[in-house]
């Protein structure tokens, strides 16, 4: 016997239209699988229906909230280890470029020695050409503008340094007064 | 979702832990429920919602206003489940290691409770028959009332093809209860025949 379209009439959720649901129902009296079937899905579906909705334990909510903080605190862990992990990797990197560099400098010392010799030398030499630089730019200026002149700079100078602070003492006075 | 639950959802979303809290005491039976039916272990259920809820409060900031929170909520559990399912598979299990099988007591009185308790097993054996994606689809369908329409975007489904899954699911359901419980059997019968006879 042909079940079709029968059956999947029978499972369908969708409205059937007059003549489906006569040529159906003539179906389901002759035939006992598929009234079988249809009596066991409205079984099922009768016992879906008497089944509740489950609950979980009291204190789910509380639960969740240690779990996040757990959640939280591992990936804190992780993140850390990564971050160390970087920084490890990029120092050993480092390294071992500075000991590739360092191994034809420590198969011959001697030369190691006299290059670190050259370069203080040249550091003292460019620091004493730097101070006679200096010190010839001062001489010059100090040539250049007479006494009388360098005691008005000074003067000048000193006076905007008492008028600063007495500005500033003011201006903080009145704004702790607004306080 | 109601007022309170729109202004939970709002404070959540700017990173408000309580008021997150205060949504999943709305929707943890939901979530639990679904997880439970596609799990059918009360351990794996809890653990399953709690991460469901976790990754919800964690996806907040990419979760879409105009779309239904509890659907949303439910496609990140049925998701979570159906990989729980398939990574089962490849898992082998000691018999100690086995989940604990004990849903939570459902009402009053030792008799009511073995018959809740009756049912739930048989239910759980139902659902167990149906591929993890189809069981989704039932429950959802059977326990949530979603539409066609909403199984598909919490399943990520057409929905052709979520009418096609439930039919097939429906049928092996059926087949699966009359096994367990077989019906009286009936002789081949003519029409207008007494059944007495």
């Amino acid at each position: 016997m042909n079940h079709q379209p029968f059956e999947s009439w029978l499972l369908s959720e969708d409205a059937l239209d007059e003549d489906q649901t006569h040529l159906l129902r003539e179906h389901l009296e002759i035939c006992d699988r598929c009234s079988n079937l249809e009596e066991s899905w409205n079984d099922v579906h009768r016992l879906f229906d008497a089944t509740p909705r489950l609950a979980p334990a009291i204190g789910f909510a509380d639960r969740w909230q240690e779990r996040l903080v757990e959640h939280n605190r591992k990936r804190n862990f992780v993140q850390s280890w990564i971050l160390f992990g970087i920084t490890a990797g990029g120092a050993a990197i480092l390294l071992i470029l500075l000991g590739l560099q360092a191994i034809p400098l420590l198969r011959s010392p001697e030369n190691f020695l006299l290059f670190l010799i050259y370069r203080l030398v040249a550091l003292v030499t460019y620091v004493q050409t730097a101070q006679n630089l200096v010190f010839s730019i001062l001489k010059t200026v100090t040539d250049l503008v007479p006494p009388p002149v360098w005691i008005g700079l000074f003067g000048t100078f000193t006076m905007v340094c008492v008028l600063w602070f007495v500005l500033l003492k003011q201006l903080t006075y009145s704004r702790r007064m607004n306080l | 979702m109601n007022e309170f639950e729109s202004e939970w959802l709002r404070k959540a979303q700017r990173g408000d832990q309580a008021a997150f809290a205060c949504l999943i005491e709305v929707y943890q039976t939901p979530v639990y429920n679904l997880c439970y039916r596609m799990l059918s272990s009360a351990n794996d259920a809890e653990d399953a919602a709690q991460e469901t809820f976790l990754r919800a409060y964690q996806g907040l900031s990419r979760y879409d206003n105009r779309r239904s929170f509890s659907t949303w909520l439910l496609s990140i559990a049925a998701h979570y489940c159906i990989d729980q399912i398939r990574r089962r598979r490849f898992t082998v299990m000691s018999f100690e290691e086995l989940p604990y099988f004990d849903p939570p007591d459902l009402g009053p009185g030792p008799e009511r409770s073995l018959v809740a308790k009756e049912k739930q097993q048989q239910v759980q054996a139902l659902l167990e028959s149906l591929n993890p994606q189809d069981r989704a689809a039932v429950v959802m369908r059977y326990w949530y009332d979603f539409s066609y329409e909403e199984i598909g975007e919490s399943l990520s489904l057409t929905i052709s093809a979520v009418k096609s899954r439930l039919h097939r699911a429906r049928r092996e359901l059926a087949l699966l209860w009359a096994e367990q419980v077989p019906l009286p059997q009936t002789v081949e019968r003519t029409r207008h025949e007494s059944p007495a006879f």
